[in-house]
């Protein structure tokens, strides 16, 4: 339904151009949990950013690649046509609900501005619209709240009401940009929780980015593991931790505090996350990389199809050094 | 709890105004401490657990006395910090640091980090000139920051090498105990790991003892002897790491331990019916 293909975004610094993603293909169908996994500065949310239309001058562009939605090429859309697009058929939710709401105005009025601009209702029926959903979303008491501003909701029932936006159009996908990661842990489940609760009602294709493992184990059909800009890694979920075929997913896999494995040290991956001006020659992961070789330096190696050793297809790895690799994945 | 206790704390409260009227009178309070008590002993990690709100930080500021309690009582080695008068109180900072979540906003950003780890040997210990640099050099070396680099401004460092730095200035005073707030929330997985076996590494060498302030629970149950659960201003339960993990006894603990999300995807079904079980019972 949503295939992004050969992406590559530019982003403008003081410097010039810097290339921050590139060679990002991925497909998303319908129903499905799609999960884009890195640390900071990998291109997560660039990609997801571009995927909606967002980057554009003067503070970045699109330089290759096409994204389209049942076909439709998103890239040969205007301005006007991409923010109809937005909302409509693609919702969104970020990192910092409350950043995302306007604080002088009421979450219902909020809710209402969007399906008016997009579904073309009335007032009347926009606000009952607007209160339908946040009943949809678990908030109690919705004819009540919807007459209440951001600041009167925690940071959990914020994440509510912009999932209320989100999906309030009835969009064919949802991206959700760190949706969690500034929620307490129980209430980081119940959001979670939510957000699978409407997949299956209203039958959304989910992208979901996170730098977190333990989350993307529990949300996604499929994930992408990101790394300085590139996918280094696409699998099933399962086979994704169960058997990684790039050794960056396995270091990152190994670097998750476990205790039943009765050490008390963590499995570090020396040095840091190049910045996107400096990305290393040949594979980018090379210098950090426990398995790397004087080959990896020099050569760049392509995404290409990494069959599990079951023989199992559909997974593809950058890695030179795939065939030969044999890594851990959980216990 | 075993060894020699070096820090006691008892009934430790604190409340704050919730509202003030015209006359700059406090109309409400906020209990955000409730009588805890903590008990750590040398060379010991005792991880501080709880949610945003929980009281954690305030009462690892209230130990160091970076926040006056209003009541309580707290004691490190027996000496009773609360009645110390400020000269005094100085002397015993040595003997306690803190790091905090955020090393970009803990290191002045217009002093290179040669002075920022040796400002406290200048005021703790009178050391300048290259008696301290020297130290300084030492105490880079050991968190893995090169000579190369100590002319260098925070800017021109990543969040995992400052928070490194944050530590060697912490260790500059060779503390007893070190108050840790959330050291490693803001650090990239993979760098996490660098701080979090730096911290081990120098318990195991020197002896400090770490009040570990964390939301992170797989985290926490890697590195503390025993943790502290609060909830809403309270520790509602104690205990030894493993058979807190094990055997939680509040229900809040056992709530809190469910949410944690696992990197298991064969899990996957388990943990959704935890969940729903959890949502019945938690408040949103």
């Amino acid at each position: 339904m949503l295939e992004v293909e050969d992406l590559a975004v530019e982003m403008f610094t003081q410097d010039g151009p810097v290339r921050v993603v590139d060679e990002v293909n991925f497909t998303l169908e319908r129903g499905e949990t799609f999960g884009l996994v890195g640390e900071s500065g990998s291109g997560k949310t660039v990609t997801s950013l571009a995927v909606l239309g967002m980057i554009g001058p003067p503070t970045g562009r699109v330089v290759e690649g096409s994204v389209r939605l049942d076909g439709r090429d998103l890239r040969a859309l205007s301005p006007a046509e991409l923010q109809q697009l937005r909302g409509k058929e693609i919702g969104m939710i970020f990192q910092e609900p409350r950043r995302s709401l306007d604080p002088a105005f009421t979450v219902g009025d909020q809710i209402a501005e969007t399906v008016r601009a997009h579904l073309g209702l009335s007032r009347r029926d926009a606000w009952r619209k607007a209160v339908e959903m946040l009943e949809l979303v678990g908030i109690d008491e919705p004819a009540r709240r919807a007459k209440a501003y951001p600041h009167e909701f925690s940071g959990g029932m914020a994440q509510r009401v912009m999932l209320a936006i989100a999906v309030s159009c009835s969009p064919k996908v949802l991206i959700a940009d760190e949706p969690t990661t500034a929620l307490d842990v129980t209430v980081q489940a119940q959001v979670l929780d939510l957000i699978r609760e409407l997949q299956d009602e209203l039958g959304l294709a989910v992208l979901f980015i996170s730098h977190d493992l333990g989350v993307i184990a529990e949300m996604c059909d499929r994930v992408a593991v990101m790394y300085a800009g590139q996918m280094v890694e696409q699998a099933p979920a399962l086979e994704l931790f169960l058997q990684p075929r790039h050794p960056y997913t396995a270091a990152l896999l190994e670097a998750i505090p476990n205790a039943a494995a009765g050490d008390d040290r963590l499995a570090a991956i020396p040095g840091v996350v190049p910045p996107a001006h400096a990305w290393p020659e040949g594979c980018r992961f090379h210098p950090r990389c426990a398995h790397a070789t004087e080959r990896c330096g020099a050569e760049a190696p392509a995404l290409a199809a990494a069959p599990a050793s079951n023989g199992e297809g559909g997974r593809t790895a950058r890695c030179l050094r795939v065939a030969e690799l044999t890594l851990e994945g959980v216990a | 709890m075993s060894g020699d206790v070096l820090l006691e704390a008892t009934g430790l409260c604190k409340s704050y105004p919730t509202g003030r009227n015209l006359l700059g009178r406090p109309t409400g309070h906020h209990q955000a401490v409730k009588d805890v008590d903590i008990r750590l002993a040398k060379g010991e990690t005792l991880a501080v657990v709880g949610e945003s709100g929980a009281g954690k930080s305030t009462v690892g500021r209230m130990v160091l006395r970076l926040i006056e309690p209003d009541a309580g009582q707290v004691h490190l080695d027996g000496v009773d910090v609360l009645a110390l008068g400020r000269k005094d109180l100085r002397a015993l900072r040595k003997r306690m640091q803190m790091i905090f979540q955020d090393p970009f906003g803990s290191l002045d950003p217009r002093m290179v980090i040669e002075d920022a780890v040796g400002e406290p040997l200048t005021v703790h210990f009178g050391m300048q000139g290259a008696e301290r640099r020297r130290r300084v050099l030492e105490l880079l070396d050991r968190v893995g920051i090169g000579e190369h680099q100590a002319e260098r401004y925070p800017h021109e460092f990543s969040g995992g090498q400052l928070q490194r730095i944050a530590i060697a200035r912490a260790l500059a005073v060779e503390p007893d105990l070190i108050v840790c707030d959330e050291p490693v929330a803001a650090l990239d997985v993979s760098i996490r790991a660098q701080v979090i076996n730096l911290l081990h590494d120098l318990q195991q060498e020197r002896g400090v003892a770490y009040i570990f302030i964390s939301h992170d629970l797989s985290l926490v149950r890697l590195i503390a002897d025993r943790v502290a659960v609060m909830y809403k201003g309270e520790i509602v339960e104690e205990g030894d790491t493993a058979a807190l993990f094990e055997d939680p006894q509040h229900p809040y603990t056992r709530t809190l331990l469910d949410a944690i999300p696992v990197a298991d995807p064969r899990r996957r079904e388990e943990r959704r019916a935890a969940a729903r079980r959890a949502a019945e019972v938690a408040p949103s």
